[in-house]
């Protein structure tokens, strides 16, 4: 009898397991012709998978008084899912290998193969059917502004509500920082070209007695802020039609020859390769031990300014992203696209997807932009002149929390999200003249230098080839840089370096690359620039 | 718990058949049967069943599509990763590591055994006993934090160097310092608790053969070299045994602790790269194709020590 059970539990067991594969897979495609107007006569349920992006103000983003009220408005009920950090990519699997699907989806390229491969695979729906009937004012933002029609759609199909960064000063948020006290103390001005970066940190190191003159997170110091001065970026980029990948040019040698020389004469942090913390940087540059920084506008000079307030010396300053010879234009300047299509996806297993569609659509209205980017009007914003301003209760917390603590609280504007970002919330979140300063400086020198960005979507094959080419390529590519920079390796070894690269297969990858801006551009034939900054003209009539 | 039936071995001439034999057994043996049921079970579930997973090796496995539906590719997989610029690398770091990790995280914690065997003070010995093993305690995380605080510039041990005129380097910055503090620290935390089983092996020695020793004449070398050692001599050989048997298995946790870009030319070790490329990238195939490789090696080796172990000296595991 015994074994007899034995044997029946084993069996069970197999079978559990193998039902527990095979799934199946069932799309609600019904493009029924139902008109659909907030609120919901019957209130539905919608599950929504995003990653907390500000765990010290809400524990869910459904206390997000914004959310509250859309939910309020248009009698849907918000489930949000939030993956725990550092776990985002795992737990999105988990989900997606389990078969049952949250309604909406921020992060779909975060599905292996990237946006494309998830519809093929069925895990998202394409909304091109939706667009028209049930998503007036994305259709209507798109129609009006041509460019941002172009960033949003991939080959001419929508697979997301995007983010869109209504200003420049949105995309372009990142440079170099140094200590404004120490320059003026060495009677030093700003440095603008690379031989006056390397006064200055000299400077730093002899008579400020600096550890480490110029200190960053290395994926920062990974940037093109250095590069630039010697016309390369550190990524994909084109030039007159072509694409081009920095670390694969001859100039990049000077500039890695110029990085080895700093790192040997210690005007570069000696640890920089261990950085991977930016709270290691913050001590760094809080202690007085770094003079001079990769930082962003919000953290890297508000934040530090705030901390330090009551230190009566402490002051920074933005340095222009730096060229070869006074008066050059840099060439490369930090900057996010425009439009990211990494946000909200509807999911195959949504039984609602118009109402769904509705719903993110209703964030690009007028009432949603407000409520995205401010709040609760009377709340977190008043209209002061018709613009929206940020009440003090944000911008001069009693309880003394900071503006993107308190202000999360109420909308989303400080992380991205589907909506259009404003770039008036932005201009007050940038409350200090240091802040502006900076902000105004990249972004004008962004503007000089034009945009370089490498347009275009891969197809799904191209992705698959793309991806297994260069993760050898990209790891090859850190390594030497590492070892060119710590001089464990000569820079003479480049000519081998770039013959491996060729070996790896870097002129496929960039022909990849070519290929997806060709198709862009041809599509695209009829626009100049992918300039979107007057997207937001769209809620000022 | 009395157990009634003793563990007889069927006799299968006084009735024929298999299940005859199977059933005598079974009425012998029931409770221990009955006993082991839960393990049996919990075994098949929770490792046999998942082995129908490593399908996705030969598979081009996409996390919508399932298991079963995912495209066949037979050993493709196996073939990019021999075919990788990393491969030789990957493996040649990972067998150094676990040779070094062979040859000095074996024997120290036998040395310890039977040093403190030798102490006569029982207070002494369990002192040392346990702070030896305490640090197996603490976590990975903080022991390599703790590294990284110990090595870097300002550091307790640079600031040692500096008050004797040498300079100040940070340690896990250099390719060269890299195996010597991995196995080092390897050492400080477990060495302690690995000489457990073996202080454990000693105990077990009748101690009449050392007080037959004595009236033959044998100092404490010669007791130590022919009664203890030969004591425990089968303990540390099925130690040996199960430590060869994971010895391409060397964990990712502490490497990518320790790792970074300067030292990855000696640091990267197969576990790592399939952390990277595979459970950070998402491409779950290519690491269940590694992850096979992996075990099949581990497999072989372990059967290859374990037979000539059995050939040597009669010990073995099985």
């Amino acid at each position: 009898m015994k074994i007899r059970s034995i044997c029946l539990l084993v069996a069970l067991s197999f079978i559990i397991a193998i039902s527990g594969c095979g799934k199946k897979q069932t799309t609600t495609n019904d493009l029924s012709d139902k008109d659909i107007s907030f609120p919901l006569e019957n209130g539905i349920t919608l599950t929504y998978f995003v990653p907390n992006a500000a765990p010290a103000s809400v524990s869910s983003y459904n206390d997000i008084a914004a959310y509250k009220k859309i939910q309020e408005i248009t009698n849907i009920t918000l489930k949000f899912i939030h993956p725990v950090a550092n776990q985002v990519s795992e737990q999105f699997n988990i989900m997606i290998a389990s078969g049952d699907y949250v309604d909406v989806i921020e992060r779909p390229n975060t599905y292996s193969g990237g946006i494309l491969k998830a519809y093929q695979d069925k895990v998202i729906i394409r909304l091109n059917e939706y667009m028209d009937k049930y998503a007036p004012n994305l259709t209507a933002i798109y129609n009006q502004h041509p460019a941002v029609d172009a960033l949003a759609n991939i080959d001419g199909d929508y697979y997301v509500a995007p983010l869109i960064r209504g200003g420049q000063e949105l995309c372009t948020y990142v440079g170099t920082v140094l200590r404004r006290d120490w320059l003026k103390e060495l009677n030093l001005e700003v440095p603008q070209t690379i031989s006056e970066w390397e006064t200055v940190l000299t400077a730093f190191k002899e008579k400020k007695g600096a550890k480490a003159p110029f200190s960053s997170t290395y994926a920062n110091f990974k940037r093109e802020m250095f590069s630039c001065a010697f016309g390369v970026g550190e990524n994909f980029y084109v030039l007159d039609g072509k694409v081009h990948y920095g670390p694969y040019e001859d100039a990049y040698k000077d500039y890695v020859r110029t990085m080895a020389d700093w790192y040997d004469k210690g005007l570069i942090d000696a640890e920089i390769p261990t950085i991977s913390d930016s709270k290691i940087l913050d001590s760094k540059v809080l202690n007085g031990e770094a003079g001079a920084y990769i930082g962003t506008v919000g953290t890297g000079i508000g934040g530090y300014l705030t901390t330090k307030q009551n230190d009566p010396v402490f002051d920074l300053v933005a340095a222009p992203y730096p060229v070869i010879n006074k008066g050059d234009r840099a060439q490369f300047v930090q900057h996010d696209q425009a439009v990211s299509l990494n946000n909200a996806a509807i999911s195959t297993k949504n039984k609602y997807p118009a109402e769904t569609v509705a719903l993110l659509d209703y964030m690009f209205s007028k009432e949603g932009y407000y409520l995205c980017n401010f709040g609760i009007e009377g709340e977190s914003y008043v209209m002061v002149d018709n613009q929206p301003t940020f009440t003090e209760l944000i911008t001069k917390n009693p309880e003394g929390l900071s503006m993107s603590v308190i202000g999360m609280k109420y909308c989303r504007s400080f992380v991205s999200g589907p909506f259009v970002q404003s770039s008036a919330y932005v201009k007050q979140f940038y409350s200090m003249p240091q802040q502006r300063e900076a902000s105004e400086l990249w972004v004008k020198q962004f503007n000089e230098a034009g945009d370089k960005a490498a347009y275009g979507q891969l197809t799904v094959e191209e992705n698959q080839e793309h991806s297994k080419i260069f993760s050898e390529i990209s790891t090859y590519k850190g390594e030497m840089f590492t070892k060119w920079l710590m001089g464990t390796a000569s820079i003479d070894s480049f000519e081998e370096y770039r013959e491996k690269l060729r070996e790896f297969g870097i002129e496929r990858v960039i022909k990849l690359k070519q290929q997806a801006y060709d198709r862009f551009i041809q599509r695209n034939s009829g626009i100049e620039r992918f300039d979107i900054s007057d997207v937001e003209s769209y809620y000022n009539n | 718990m009395k157990i009634k039936g003793n563990i007889v071995r069927g006799n299968a001439k006084t009735k024929s058949g298999v299940f005859a034999e199977i059933k005598r057994d079974y009425k012998l043996n029931k409770y221990l049967v009955f006993f082991s049921i839960p393990v049996v079970v919990w075994y098949f579930i929770f490792h046999y069943v998942p082995m129908y997973g490593v399908i996705i090796a030969f598979k081009d496995y996409n996390v919508a599509q399932g298991f079963l539906a995912s495209k066949w590719v037979g050993i493709e997989h196996f073939k990019t990763f021999f075919k990788s610029y990393y491969f030789v690398r990957i493996l040649i770091n990972t067998l150094l590591l676990s040779f070094y990790n062979l040859i000095f995280s074996f024997p120290i914690p036998i040395i310890l055994a039977l040093v403190l065997n030798e102490v006569r003070s029982k207070v002494l010995k369990s002192t040392i006993q346990t702070i030896t093993y305490m640090p197996h305690f603490i976590s990975l995380v903080v022991i390599c934090g703790m590294a990284y605080i110990f090595l870097s510039k300002g550091g307790p041990i640079n600031s040692i160097a500096l008050l004797f005129g040498g300079e100040e380097i940070n340690y896990l910055m250099y390719s060269q310092y890299y195996r010597i503090i991995y196995i080092a620290l390897g050492l400080w935390q477990n060495a302690g608790w690995n000489s457990i089983i073996y202080i454990a092996a000693l105990t077990a020695i009748d101690i009449t053969q050392y007080e037959a020793a004595e009236i033959d004449g044998a100092n404490r070398l010669h007791k130590l070299w022919h009664v203890t050692i030969p004591g425990i001599l089968p303990t540390i050989i099925i130690t040996l045994i199960l430590n060869i048997g994971r010895f391409m298995s060397e964990g990712s946790d502490k490497t990518i602790l320790l790792y970074n870009e300067a030292t990855y030319e000696v640091s990267d070790i197969i576990s790592s790269y399939v952390y990277r490329n595979g459970l950070l990238k998402a491409d779950y195939s290519s690491s269940a194709a590694i992850g096979l490789f992996n075990s099949v090696i581990n497999m072989l080796l372990i059967y290859g020590s374990n037979a000539f172990s059995r050939v040597v000296n009669e010990t073995s595991l099985w």
